[in-house]
């Protein structure tokens, strides 16, 4: 089994860093196709770092439920690129992958097998709306089409679990789409910018009870990109470099198909704890935390399990506003999957974390934030991995 | 003649069994003899003692409740006529299973910890599915 000791992975990533991000727009784009925005996102991220296309020998990511399947094999990225692609892969475990794919590029940075690794993620669901969720239904396979369940009523039965073990309510799920809207109104590429009360959340129309259409993210089209290289390179670079301090992952089972499972524990208890092992901080040294939210419970399960509060208390935890502008706990500050948009969520919080730690957000800047942990998240709270990164 | 307009399983090899015993009104799971774990979805080896050797036992058709949604939103559009309809995970009594099925119930008359029956449905002359339905004079006891 694994090593309990994480210093040598900690002396790995301190050999490589973040050096740029783009985000592209979001929203309903169906003019746009997958190449062409993982294209612009890549060459965004690449422009921020102060590099080109020419400096690309490694790719990481290229798979979400929304994009082609062509974006998952090395050699297109050889062809694109018009020079081989020397590291290639790419984790495919639903929104889990990002900080996955994220440690993947900086250890293969890091041991030398790329230079430059480029992490990418989102694309265009390119007119096949329906047609990609009906394909999903069957992609849970054979224990869960006949039913009439999709992804919200799963993290509903964790919410409906959540609630008769712990009293958990809807108002206290509200808030996660509250405070997320509030960040979200303070970025000018948020789809959802309005305000919203808890009153709205729990009065919006019942998806799949309890969770309401408040509590489920978008779903729209865009992309992102997020450039890691040597840290003795970044260092030259245009932009301040962000390190990865630490990082793990669990994928603990699969999800919509494995069912015999405790739902109210996860692999976020082991990627949490050993991240922040491995970088050294604790919890209360965390200034901004990204957090995958595919739903609003999914912030409140992760807040459990990552250890910012205990197995049970996530509602009382996020129900004074810590996690709003201005409260002790600044999440999400982008509006996340739930207002900013989730065509590539997960990675889009990893962008938001180094843009913070880069103090270039403007308005919704959390002031001195120098460290930032992000999980990334595969439903139903299956699959896990999580980063800190640092300004320092 | 298949007047059935949900989506029907493609059953894999592995959990044939599974859903053959449904057609013969039983349900059974796989059980690893050599550690006694029932797994499912039916596995290749046992992941508690990665044991080879399987039977497939039956099971008593009943259990509780470890969690439900009521479906609101059809999420494709076969169920579209059923909404608003129930969803339970249910712990199978005695062993260590939880399987996801319709709820046949009043709405709300639902909770957590709800005794209820496994159903057959045989919903086509060569399919059948299954599905829960309370045990109020259980949950009385």
């Amino acid at each position: 089994m694994m090593k309990e000791d994480v210093a040598e992975t900690r002396k790995l990533l301190r050999k490589a860093a973040i050096a740029g991000v783009y985000t592209t727009e979001q929203g309903d784009l169906p003019e746009r196709t997958t190449d062409e925005l993982l294209l612009e996102a890549i060459e965004g991220a690449l422009h921020d770092a102060g590099l080109t296309l020419d400096d690309v020998d490694g790719i990481a990511g290229g798979r979400s439920p929304t994009d082609s399947a062509a974006t998952a094999f090395p050699g297109y990225w050889s062809e694109l690129l018009g020079h081989p692609v020397r590291y290639y892969s790419t984790v495919d475990a639903a929104a889990a992958a990002h900080c996955g794919n994220m440690l993947h590029a900086a250890l293969a940075v890091a041991s030398g097998i790329a230079n430059t690794v480029v992490v990418i993620g989102g694309g265009s669901r390119e007119g096949s709306r329906q047609a990609s969720v009906e394909k999903m239904a069957y992609a849970h396979g054979e224990f869960d089409v006949s039913w009439g369940t999709l992804v919200p009523s799963w993290f509903a039965m964790i919410a409906r679990r959540h609630m008769h073990e712990y009293g958990t309510t809807s108002e206290q799920l509200a808030e996660i789409a509250v405070s997320t809207r509030k960040w979200a109104a303070m970025h000018p590429q948020a789809i959802m910018r309005q305000p919203l009360e808890i009153a709205d959340v729990v009065g919006s129309r019942m998806i799949s009870d309890p969770l309401h259409l408040l509590d489920c993210c978008l779903v729209n089209d865009g992309a992102g990109a997020l450039v890691i290289t040597r840290a003795d390179h970044a260092a030259d670079l245009r932009r301040k470099p962000i390190r990865i301090l630490g990082g793990a992952e669990d994928y603990t089972f699969r999800g919509y198909v494995d069912v015999c499972h405790d739902w109210l524990s996860s692999g976020a208890s082991y990627t949490g704890a050993r991240s922040l092992e491995m970088a050294g901080i604790k919890h209360n040294e965390i200034d901004v935390l990204e957090i995958y939210d595919c739903f609003t419970i999914t912030v409140m399960r992760m807040l459990e399990d990552l250890g910012f509060c205990g197995l049970g208390e996530g509602g009382a935890f996020v129900q004074d506003g810590r996690l709003r502008p201005g409260g002790a706990l600044p999440t999400n500050t982008h509006g996340g999957g739930l207002s900013w948009g989730h065509s590539f969520s997960g990675l889009a919080h990893a962008i938001e974390a180094v843009r913070q730690l880069r103090g270039e957000c403007g308005e919704r800047q959390v002031a001195g934030a120098q460290t930032s942990l992000v999980h990334s998240q595969g439903g139903p709270t299956a699959m896990h991995s999580t980063v800190v990164l640092s300004a320092n | 003649m298949n007047a059935y307009s949900k989506p029907l399983p493609i059953p894999s090899t592995l959990a044939r069994p599974f859903w053959d015993a449904l057609r013969a009104g039983e349900l059974r799971l796989q059980n690893c003899r050599n550690c006694g774990r029932f797994n499912h979805p039916p596995k290749i080896v046992c992941p508690r003692c990665h044991g080879r050797d399987f039977e497939w036992k039956a099971v008593e058709p009943r259990g509780t409740i470890y969690s439900y949604t009521i479906v609101h939103r059809a999420p494709i559009p076969a169920f579209k006529a059923e909404v608003p309809y129930a969803v339970a995970l249910v712990d199978i009594a005695g062993t260590e299973v939880r399987l996801l099925a319709s709820l046949a119930a009043p709405l709300d008359q639902i909770s957590v910890g709800l005794p209820v029956t496994v159903e057959f449905d045989h919903v086509t002359e060569e399919f059948s599915l299954f599905r829960f339905r309370p045990d109020f004079a259980e949950a009385l006891k």
